[in-house]
């Protein structure tokens, strides 16, 4: 069983930090001047240096970390990267928690890495850690209920994301970096790569490739497609819509527990409001039908076969588009049958889903499956 | 029956009246008086000679005697007769067909050049076929020896290609060109070399290591003719050698098994080598190929493609004509994967047998490497690798090998170069006794409780001491209850896994000091990842009955595990415990990693490694989603629980059911069943093996 915890739902701590680190979640920026909070600071302080790192100076921001007493997931990333040089994307991470929040549960089991190229809304996600073969029916053992005092623990790890995401497409631009484990999520780090060449120095040509990364895109085509026999998927405003945000940002709100059984539907509700670039622009001539296929990745992950399990969306929205606009700013909401969807699993547990589209990230949902068996 | 003469034959009209129709004419009609005989060709109508003879009585009165006229060069033969005229009656006396006596011939090889001394036959029915031979020139006139058609044929292991008039419409001046038909013979593959091994189960085939890279280049003579590559330039020659001449034929049969649907590259014959006639119908390819100098050995080459899949055939034929009854082979695809063993000399490696059968059933040859197997010792491994058996388990006396994520690298490092300096698949199988992976340390920190009303002091039962002021905190708990193990050393590197160890008041003087070993222990306890004690020494101790809050903090490696196998990410080495494993247990895990290292079980994403083949996944394939991470086969669980998405492919599942190595846990079924489910065979056996650890 897993207790709510203070780390649950731990703050994203948003400050902004040109050259490692980078929050997703302006809203809360409120925190990031606080110097004793800044990552980047500690990392300045422990003299860090992240394509370089000596044990001696991850150890000083492990120090620093719980001197701070900032418990949570940390990473840290080198930035910029540049491709042929930089081939490993190993990222640093630091787990500071108390034993009293984890009962039964393992960092290295279930964390999950999740990168998004921002330019073309891309999302990949995998275990941080490689797992080992274990026998699914291997008895977890029981937590250990001896009256202990609280001992507060500080693991490190580190990440070669290009070996853990192999999909991770390798061009240029802007990745975003979240470990999730439970509905914990890391501070979001962030790097650039680049060409590595001289001439990116050079205002035009850096123009020119920003240019070059707009037009990216996936297919236009809405993913699931509406318009089967079932209810689901709907992109349409309906009463059980969520309000869409009133800032860019994804909503969720899931069925809690949903039997799995035929015909059974698990319905995930969204809402948005997200910059799409022009590549995801649709051919609507005001007929009403979707003028964008707005991208956003559902990173599922359970808590007992924790996959994760990645599934994209194109959902649609109905808003006016400028079509000559490079980006604009559009709308919707979603509902999507979550049995339905190929990429999820239906084993038994709970799951817990994020929505990622570009720089946006949701806050996570919870969604139980159970099977007929377990009512009986 | 019309009579038959050579040319310049004498032909005589008997007076006395064997010539039965002029007898009868002169009986009947007994004329007496001059008899005009009309000597002439029947086509084209042509009188050859007339003579005037005196009959009495109806009998000529001597003998009619004449020449037969010679068959002119642009007649094969003529027709003649003979007749009677007088008293405005013409009677015919004789019919005959007149046959030339000679023939001449020249006889030319395929490069028009003449065959001096060169034996041939001349064959007429019902005579003996006459044995001659050319002049210097290649030239022979032949006496023809009965009366009636002919032909010429070369003698021995010739073939006439074409036997035309030397002089447009002139029947009897042979011009003929031959060739030799000779018995071949391959000169290369020699599967009568120790290296080509029969595959009982396909005999006559032999093995042909299709992913070992020949010692020849590719397409170049040789190339595959060491059982090696899935190119074979055959070469082909005459049987005795010395009988093949340049230009001579060899023809050739390949027929192609096509076991597996995988298409690419197709068995066929490539294009490398010119060859005559070729054409394909289905599974077999016809042609043949002209012999050229090559030493002093006529020789002739084709190259055949069979393909990358296992267990495909080729049979091919040869001969000096078209019948290719010469000489055949059969070859097999097969591919090898070595194995190299690195372990310690303390570790009795198992007996690979279960493995070796289980892939041979796939067409793939595990063979151990003996040569190039490794056995470390204590100074040559990292610190840490080799430690002491109560370091592990809380007692014993001997030295445990220790490998797992922190070494890893070391250990693969341990692969011989040759291997990949030769392009050689090779599954590096590295036994330890134990699989853990170390490197990790918990930096922990507690505030203890002091002794005061109202409050119960933080003590623990330490081992050996009594109670006392400290904590305790197990390896289990340190991973969440998942497989974290506490150990008195830091695996990683064999040092002391307690990397400090002190003590702090909160408030008060904020008094300080370390805790040293005396004050700290570990106790073994297995199913909690064994449990570290840390008791508060005599200076913090009486601060902490006194009331005061301690803050302890300490920093302890600890390592996760024990795996029982393990094949390392990218570069594929297979890492397997032997502690409490049966030899079958370590094999299924051994093929087990072999078969992912070789697309196994193939997903949708690997599709292009199976062309030709129905696209994966097939029907019994899971994932992630299903349990166990990766991809893996669910062969012989009911449709029933495949279909139900909720289902977890457990043990337990499969338990008795599972028929597959690639299910995903080592269940007692799956290992000792031990082999690849018929779904997965084929996409085995159409994998193109080229390394499997690197």
């Amino acid at each position: 069983m897993r207790l709510a915890g203070p780390l649950l739902f731990a703050p994203v701590f948003g400050f902004v930090l040109s050259g490692f680190l980078l929050s997703g979640q302006p809203t809360q920026n409120s925190r990031s001047n606080e110097r004793e909070l800044s990552m980047e600071k500690i990392i300045q302080e422990a003299g860090l240096d992240l394509r370089n790192p000596t044990e001696q100076a991850l150890s000083k921001v492990g120090s620093l970390l719980r001197i701070e007493e900032k418990k949570g997931i940390w990473l840290a990333a080198p930035t910029p990267l540049a491709i042929g040089q930089d081939t490993d994307a190993t990222i640093y991470g630091f787990d500071f928690y108390s034993t009293h929040d984890r009962p039964g549960r393992y960092f290295k089991d279930s964390a999950v890495v999740v990168v998004t190229r921002v330019e073309s809304r891309e999302t990949f996600a995998n275990l941080v850690i490689e797992p080992i073969e274990k026998d699914p029916d291997k008895p977890t053992p029981e937590p250990d209920t001896t009256p202990r005092p609280e001992i507060k623990l500080l693991q490190r790890f580190s990440i070669r994301l290009r070996e853990r995401l192999e999909e991770l497409p390798w061009r240029t631009g802007t990745y975003l970096v979240d470990v999730l484990f439970d509905n914990q999520v890391s501070n979001r780090a962030q790097f650039q790569l680049t060409a590595g060449l001289p001439a990116e120095k050079d205002p035009a040509i850096v123009a020119f490739i920003e240019q070059q990364r707009a037009a990216e895109g996936g297919p236009k085509e809405l993913f699931p497609l509406p318009g089967g026999s079932g209810k689901y998927p709907n992109y349409r405003k309906t009463e059980d819509s969520l309000p869409v945000p009133s800032g860019v940002g994804i909503h969720l709100e899931a069925e809690r527990v949903s039997v799995y059984k035929a015909d059974a539907q698990s319905v995930l509700r969204g809402s948005f409001r997200l910059p799409v670039p022009a590549a995801y622009y649709r051919n609507s001539s005001g007929d009403g039908s979707a003028t964008a296929a707005v991208p956003i990745t559902l990173v599922i992950a359970g808590n007992l076969m924790p996959g994760p399990f990645v599934a994209p969306l194109r959902v649609a929205s109905y808003d006016p588009i400028d079509r000559k606009a490079a980006e604009s700013t559009v709308t919707g909401q979603f509902e999507i049958d979550l049995f339905a969807l190929q990429e999820t699993s239906k084993v038994p547990q709970t799951y817990t889903i994020w929505a990622y589209s570009g720089t946006a990230r949701s806050t996570p949902v919870q969604a139980a499956v159970i099977t007929p068996e377990m009512l009986k | 029956m019309p009579e038959s003469y050579f040319e310049d034959a004498d032909i005589t009209i008997d007076a006395s009246g064997e010539s039965m129709k002029a007898k009868k004419f002169l009986r009947t009609t007994p004329y007496t008086g001059p008899v005009t005989i009309t000597v002439s060709k029947v086509e084209p109508s042509k009188v050859l000679t007339t003579k005037t003879v005196n009959a009495t009585k109806g009998k000529f009165d001597a003998p009619v005697t004449f020449k037969a006229p010679a068959v002119e060069k642009t007649e094969e033969f003529y027709e003649l007769q003979v007749k009677a005229t007088y008293k405005k009656v013409t009677k015919l006396l004789l019919t005959a067909t007149i046959w030339p006596k000679t023939t001449q011939v020249l006889f030319l090889d395929q490069g028009k050049q003449p065959q001096k001394a060169f034996a041939f036959l001349v064959k007429q029915k019902g005579e003996p076929d006459q044995n001659l031979a050319t002049d210097d020139k290649g030239k022979c006139t032949a006496t023809l020896m009965s009366r009636g058609p002919y032909s010429i044929a070369p003698a021995g292991k010739f073939k006439l290609l074409e036997d035309k008039q030397a002089t447009a419409g002139q029947y009897r001046d042979h011009q003929i060109t031959i060739e030799t038909v000779i018995t071949a013979k391959f000169l290369a593959p020699d599967i009568s070399q120790d290296i080509y091994i029969d595959d009982p189960d396909a005999a006559p085939a032999k093995k042909q290591w299709i992913n070992l890279p020949s010692k020849e280049e590719e397409h170049e003579i040789n190339s595959g003719c060491d059982a090696k590559g899935n190119c074979i330039v055959f070469a082909v020659t005459a049987d005795p050698p010395e009988d093949g001449q340049p230009g001579d034929k060899v023809y050739f049969e390949i027929n192609f098994g096509k076991e597996s649907k995988r298409n690419t590259p197709p068995p066929k014959l490539t294009d490398t080598f010119p060859v005559h006639e070729k054409k394909t119908v289905e599974k077999k390819t016809t042609g043949w190929v002209a012999l050229a100098p090559l030493g002093d050995v006529a020789t002739g080459y084709f190259e055949v493609d069979l393909g990358m899949a296992g267990g495909d055939t080729c049979e091919v034929k040869i001969g000096g004509t078209p019948a290719v009854a010469d000489s055949k082979l059969k070859l097999i695809n097969w591919r090898k994967i070595y194995a190299q063993i690195t372990k310690t000399a303390e570790i009795t490696a198992p007996g690979l047998a279960s493995a070796i059968e289980c892939l041979k059933k796939t067409c793939i040859d595990l063979e151990e490497s003996v040569a190039d197997n490794v056995n470390l010792t204590s100074s040559a491994v990292p610190g840490g690798a080799i430690v002491d058996e109560a370091v592990i388990t809380g007692s014993g006396s001997g030295k445990l090998l220790i490998v797992g994520t922190h070494n890893k690298s070391w250990f693969e490092d341990q692969l011989k170069a040759r291997f990949a300096s030769e392009k050689l698949p090779v599954a590096h199988i590295i036994f330890c006794h134990y699989q853990l992976d170390a490197g990790n340390t918990a930096e922990g920190s507690a505030n203890l409780k002091g002794k005061k009303n109202g409050q119960t002091q933080d003590t623990i039962a330490f081992p050996g001491g009594g109670t006392a002021p400290g904590l305790s905190i197990t390896g289990a708990a340190t991973t969440g209850n998942s497989d974290g193990f506490y150990f008195t050393k830091d695996l990683s590197d064999g040092s002391d896994a307690v990397k400090y160890c002190r003590w702090k008041e909160v408030g008060g003087t904020n008094a300080s000091g370390d805790i040293d070993a005396a004050d700290y222990k570990l106790e073994y306890k297995k199913s909690v990842g064994n449990e570290l004690f840390i008791r508060l020494p005599a200076a913090a101790k009486l601060l902490s009955d006194g009331g005061a809050t301690i803050t302890v903090e300490y920093k302890v490696a600890w390592a996760e595990g024990n795996n029982l196998g393990w094949c390392t990410r990218d570069r594929r080495h297979n890492v397997i415990a032997t502690v409490g494993r049966t030899a079958k247990q370590m094999c299924g895990t051994i093929v087990h990693e072999i078969g992912h290292a070789i697309g196994q079980s193939a997903r949708d994403a690997n599709k292009g490694d199976f062309p030709g083949l129905p696209a994966p996944p097939h029907a019994r394939w899971y994932t992630n989603s299903r349990g166990h991470s990766g991809n893996h086969c669910a062969d012989g669980v009911s449709d029933t629980y495949y279909n139900n998405q909720s289902n977890k492919m457990t043990a337990s599942a499969a338990t008795s059911v599972c028929t597959c190595i690639m299910f995903g846990s080592g269940t007692d079924k799956r290992n000792e069943t031990l082999a690849f489910c018929a779904k997965c065979l084929p996409y085995v056996k159409a994998y193109k093996i080229t390394t499997v650890s690197t």
